[in-house]
């Protein structure tokens, strides 16, 4: 046994150096014959039958000479080898002149003789082959292929027709009897999808194949090549006993938002797997409406699943944004309150609003005209307009909350605290930079006055520059905003309270306003043109649920105040104050006032936001003004730059016909 | 009287011995053979088309590689790099920060633009508290997800990643682990190419990094490790995975899929729990537990092996981080063939009860302890004066010369099929590595495995122990 387990370890070592020496010999000979038959290739590839005689002679010798050399087998084999390599790095015309040499030179003869081999890696050599120097004429020879009992082989012969011809792929889906592994379909479709000009057929008519696969493939096909034709197909197919169609089908459910498919989901959705628990809910959460919310609940209270009840609980917010809420990890704020207070009360009420919201009714501008009148029961010594500024604060609040956890506990509890400032500023200190950084973003949303002093002990101590910059543009702000509001509130507070929404002019452009686009820059306007009695309008807007109008409003609100206390730079003392400097504010006041934009600036502004826009002669741009801005700018007597143009001068280019008949 | 029944005892050892190592010549000769025709087989069949192709197509599945990390602060930032570009489309990195001490964590948030984000955690998960979930902010890193969580063991940080993770597949490597480009390309494709049977978990072969040259998260150039340790184990590496695993794979009762490059079904995987986190052997026991799940549920499946070199690592260069590491092994075998001691010779298992299972028991636990028990008779006899020298000279120079034809084998077969090492110089010291090898190599082996196996039957607290890393060599 040593003395045949030592010859054995003899013979292996000699294999190890004969098998390494023949195989750098083989790549050596076939990188030489490669130079060698490198330039002849280019010759062929590339010769131009317009060449002078010269060229043309030498072509023929050389056609002639390799002629001789394809005698020998050798040959023929490292010329195909050469050709195949090569057709990988080239396309176009080149590669269509590759296969053609393939073909002058017989080297397909080869390829066909390897199919009749009884070694299914020399065929599946030569369907390979014969594919990818795409000789037409083998798709019949190759089709005999296609439920071929040889794995491989059979797999080589479905890539093959598919490439081969555009009716392969019917003939595969037709006729193949086999599985075809996921593996496959990826390489199938690959192929599907770098053919040119490929016109797929209509891939629904294989999906009552028996074969599961194929309807699998089919199911697949229809998604990428967006086939919604089959929407009654798919719908079926959601009953289908294997989980894979039923999946996919789910998935082209989505896709093609086949609403009518719904009902079925939810009757399938008890006995399906987690996996497919999860796609169904993804599909309502795309499609669903407000009648699929009670599906969902019970969904959510039932399911064992934690990721489906986690899938249930962002369908229904999908649905309607906000009704699910963060019930964990929150702090207690009953615990941090000392004793009720005032501002306890507006968090309170506006707690009231955010459950009508909850039930899916829309804040309108009545609600929210009616809120500070229940207010004003509590609390009379504060404007309504500061009220409902207060109150869009916890609104916001909430909706931080489906962000980070801290900034649930940190941001809540911070204007939960309000007196207890200290707490609250240990809290800042315990954060890390990061949380930190998001808090002071959260902060420039909700700050208010009483934070204040918070805001100065945190620029005393703070140690990042960054951070503390950051906070002092907050106060900054804070600080104009409290300057501008103590004017206006000594001055209005008689005339604010008497003013409701309704007395702004967008108030009625906003109720009818046709769409979110036209909100916008309607909100934009106020700020740009209106006065104190949009106020009312813009604290009832800071309660919308858009965040884009929140933030639109606030801006608007700041640029109002902003432009009323520069109007009258008075001293802002409160002996001073005198009621008879109150100067009420009409239009006309307004339209008298220089607009802080010009007509030309506000044009320029308006037409960032608008998706129409037409590039006139000398480069300026004109805008289409949505219908609610032309009839505000009516009532004010604005004239937009669209007006300025005459109809006539209208650029028309006329038809040839014009001139021949003028002439 | 004594004599005789000295004598009687002295021929059953012998007996033991001699079928002993019969079966374990016929057994490797066997091994040999199989692994050979998959190799060929293996090689025929994936000699058509071009994997990069399909890295972007629509029907690419998603895959999750995690990468726990422990105190990895020297070479997170560059070992992660190397993940992210990896040439597939559909996939995500996620790093899990097991506790970490040192600033592997501080480093990865300042290095990719990192910001903790919302994630719902099920309150009945049973892992060690996850502190935080973080993402990129920038979009070239949006594949990359950061879980710090508090430590619990590299087992425990994988079932978070198994946990978290939302794709159909999960990879669990080790995150100082270089992945060839390809990777994922052969791994889809060991998922996808079945159709009768479903893959559950693909495992490939570890190749030896010492001393080759990475450039940019890249293999740039294969060298043969300078370290002697180094270049023992590649050998061995070489027969295990080429050889033992390759065979075993042939006839679908693979059983250990290494912890360094394994991917798995996630659906199944999490069916089954996850990793055991009580073990050290989590590898082998998750792959026994996957296995015996679907042979209980009776659904047709499979575990896939792909010989191709793709995942790259370094190995101990000392020797005592080396006996750790044997040791730990040897305790995980030991603890895995304990937990599922019910499938030993058990038909209702298949081969996997009949023929993986008693493999693993007596030719990778029994061996070692034989060997060693041996080592100690043949003292005891020469001492006693009735040592048989014939039978003891036969049988130690028939094992080593077949331990050597087998070694020479492993090297041919690897200079067939991937010819890693051309210079004739690496091949000579790969040869006198096979011929020394039995000699200043396996003792060491057997040593650790004795060790490892007294600790845990003695009940000696053991861990993980610390493998310090020396980091590639750069380019």
């Amino acid at each position: 046994m040593t003395v045949l387990f030592t010859a054995l370890g003899g013979i292996y070592f000699l294999l190890v150096f004969f098998f390494r020496n023949s195989i750098s010999f083989n790549r050596n000979r076939l990188s030489r014959k490669r130079k060698e038959l490198a330039p002849i290739i280019n010759n062929f590839l590339f010769h131009n039958e317009n060449a002078t005689v010269e060229e043309q002679k030498d072509y023929i010798g050389l056609k002639i000479s390799i002629r001789d050399s394809l005698k020998k087998p050798v040959f023929r084999k490292i010329l195909s080898e050469i050709l195949l390599d090569l057709q990988k790095d080239v396309g176009g015309e080149t590669k269509k002149r590759l296969h053609h040499l393939y073909l002058e030179l017989d080297l397909h003869v080869d390829a066909y003789k390897k199919l009749k081999s009884w070694r299914w890696q020399i065929v599946s050599q030569g369907i390979l082959e014969l594919t990818q120097m795409q000789v037409d004429d083998s798709y019949g020879f190759i089709k005999k292929f296609i439920n071929d009992k040889r794995g491989i082989i059979r797999k080589q012969a479905e890539l093959a027709i598919v490439s081969l011809r555009t009716e392969g792929i019917d003939y595969f889906l037709d006729t193949t009897r086999y599985a075809i592994s996921e593996w496959q379909q990826l390489k199938l479709m690959e192929v599907l999808r770098h053919r040119e000009h490929f016109r797929p057929p209509y891939f629904k008519s294989w999906l009552i194949s028996r074969n599961h696969d194929v309807v699998l493939f089919a199911l697949r096909l229809i998604k990428y090549y967006n086939q919604s034709d089959a929407a009654v197909a798919i719908i079926e197919l959601v009953k289908h006993k294997d989980e894979r169609i039923r999946a996919e089908a789910i998935t082209c459910i989505k896709e093609f938002c086949l609403i009518n498919a719904l009902h079925l989901l939810k009757s399938i959705f008890w006995k399906s797997n987690i996996a497919t628990k999860i796609e169904i809910l993804d599909t309502i959460s795309a499609l669903g409406t407000e009648f699929d919310v009670n599906f969902l609940q019970k969904v959510k209270h039932k399911e064992a699943s934690f990721l489906v009840r986690n899938k249930a609980i962002a369908a229904i917010n999908a649905i309607l944004p906000n009704t699910i809420l963060p019930v964990h990890n929150l702090l207690d704020t009953t615990k941090l309150q000392e004793k009720p207070t005032a501002k306890d009360d507006h968090i309170d009420i506006a707690r009231e609003i955010y459950d009508i919201g909850l039930k899916s009714i829309e804040v309108t501008f009545d609600e929210i005209k009616e809120i500070p009148e229940d207010h004003q029961k509590n609390d009379t010594n504060l404007p309504i307009g500061l009220t409902e500024a207060k109150l869009e604060k916890p609104s916001i609040l909430f909706e931080i909350d489906n962000g980070t956890d801290f900034k649930n506990q940190s941001t809540k509890g911070a204007k939960d605290l309000g007196a207890k400032d200290m707490d609250f500023q240990n809290i800042y200190f315990e954060m890390g930079l990061t949380e930190k950084a998001k808090f002071i973003e959260t902060f420039a949303h909700i700050s208010s006055e009483e934070d204040i002093p918070t805001l100065e002990h945190i620029i005393e101590h703070e140690e990042d520059a960054e951070l503390k910059f950051q906070v002092f543009k907050i106060l900054k702000e804070l600080r104009s905003e409290t300057l501008a509001e103590n004017h206006t509130d000594k001055e209005t507070s008689i005339s604010e309270t008497q003013i409701d929404p309704e007395h702004s002019i967008f108030h009625a452009l906003m109720m009818y306003a046709s769409d979110i686009d036209a909100k916008h820059i309607l909100i934009k306007e106020m700020g740009e043109v209106g006065d104190e009695k949009e106020i009312p309008l813009l604290d009832g807007l800071l309660l919308n649920n858009n965040k884009t109008i929140q933030k639109l409003a606030a801006k608007s609100k700041n640029q109002i105040l902003q432009r009323a206390s520069q109007a009258k730079p008075m001293v802002i003392d409160d002996e001073n104050t005198d009621r008879t400097d109150f100067r009420p504010i009409t239009i006309d006041t307004v339209t008298q006032q220089k607009p802080a934009l010009d007509e030309k600036q506000f044009t320029s502004q308006v037409s960032l936001e608008q998706t129409h826009s037409d590039h006139t002669e000398d480069g300026t741009t004109t805008v289409l003004l949505p219908l609610e801005l032309c009839f505000l700018y009516g009532e004010l007597g604005v004239r937009s730059q669209k007006q300025e143009h005459p109809f006539l001068e209208i650029d028309f280019e006329l038809a040839d016909e014009f001139y021949k008949n003028q002439s | 009287m004594n004599n005789e029944i000295l004598n009687i005892v002295l021929d059953y050892i012998n007996i033991t011995f001699l079928v002993f190592t019969v079966v374990l010549f016929t057994l490797f000769s066997i091994m040999g053979y199989l692994s050979t025709r998959n190799s060929i087989h293996y090689k025929n069949k994936n000699s058509f088309g071009d994997l990069s192709k399909v890295m972007a197509s629509p029907l690419a599945p998603s895959i999750t590689i995690i990468a726990p990390a422990y105190n990895e602060g020297l070479t997170i930032v560059e070992n992660v790099r190397s993940l992210l570009s990896l040439k597939y489309v559909n996939y995500e990195v996620m790093v899990v920060n097991d506790g970490s001490k040192d600033d592997t964590l501080q480093k990865m948030i300042d290095a990719y633009d990192l910001v903790k984000i919302e994630k719902k955690i099920d309150p009945n998960w049973q892992s060690k508290p996850i502190r935080g979930v973080y993402k990129s902010k920038q979009l070239s890193f949006s594949k990359l997800t950061v879980i710090d969580k508090e430590n619990g063991g590299k087992s425990d940080a994988l079932n978070t990643g198994i946990y978290l993770s939302e794709n159909r597949y999960v990879g669990c490597i080790d995150v100082d682990c270089l992945l060839l480009p390809d990777a994922l390309l052969h791994v889809v494709k060991s998922f996808f190419q079945r159709t009768q049977k479903r893959v559950v978990a693909v495992g490939g072969v570890i190749r030896v990094a010492n001393s080759c040259k990475i450039s940019g998260g890249a293999l740039e150039e294969i060298r043969l490790p300078i370290n002697w340790l180094a270049k023992f184990q590649l050998l061995e590496y070489t027969r295990s995975f080429l050889l033992g695993r390759m065979a075993w794979g042939r006839i679908d009762s693979l059983l250990i899929i290494s912890g360094a490059f394994g991917f798995f079904d996630r659906e199944i995987a999490q069916a089954v729990g996850g990793y055991d986190t009580g073990t050290v052997g989590e590898d082998m026991e998750i792959v026994f537990r996957m296995r015996r799940y679907m042979h209980e549920q009776k659904l047709p499946y499979t575990v896939e092996y792909i010989p191709d070199p793709l995942c790259w690592t370094e190995v101990p260069e000392s020797l005592k981080i080396l006996v750790n590491q044997r040791d730990r092994w040897s305790r995980g075998n030991l603890e895995t063939l304990k937990k599922h001691k019910d499938m030993f010779f058990n038909p209702k298992f298949g081969r996997l009860g009949m023929l993986s299972y008693p493999y693993w028991f007596f030719y990778e636990w029994m061996a070692p302890l034989l060997e060693f028990f041996g080592f100690f008779s043949i003292l005891l006899f020469y001492y006693l004066g009735i040592l048989n020298w014939e039978f003891f000279v036969a049988i130690t120079l028939t094992v080593y010369a077949f331990s050597i034809m087998f070694s020479f084998y492993a090297i041919l077969w690897d200079v067939c099929t991937y010819n890693q090492y051309q210079k004739t110089k690496d091949i000579l010291q790969l040869v006198l590595c096979a011929i020394i090898e039995p000699i200043a190599f396996h003792p060491i082996v057997v040593w650790a495995a004795i060790r490892g196996n007294y600790k845990k039957l003695f009940k000696v607290k053991s861990g993980w122990g610390t493998i310090t890393r020396k980091g590639f060599s750069k380019a």
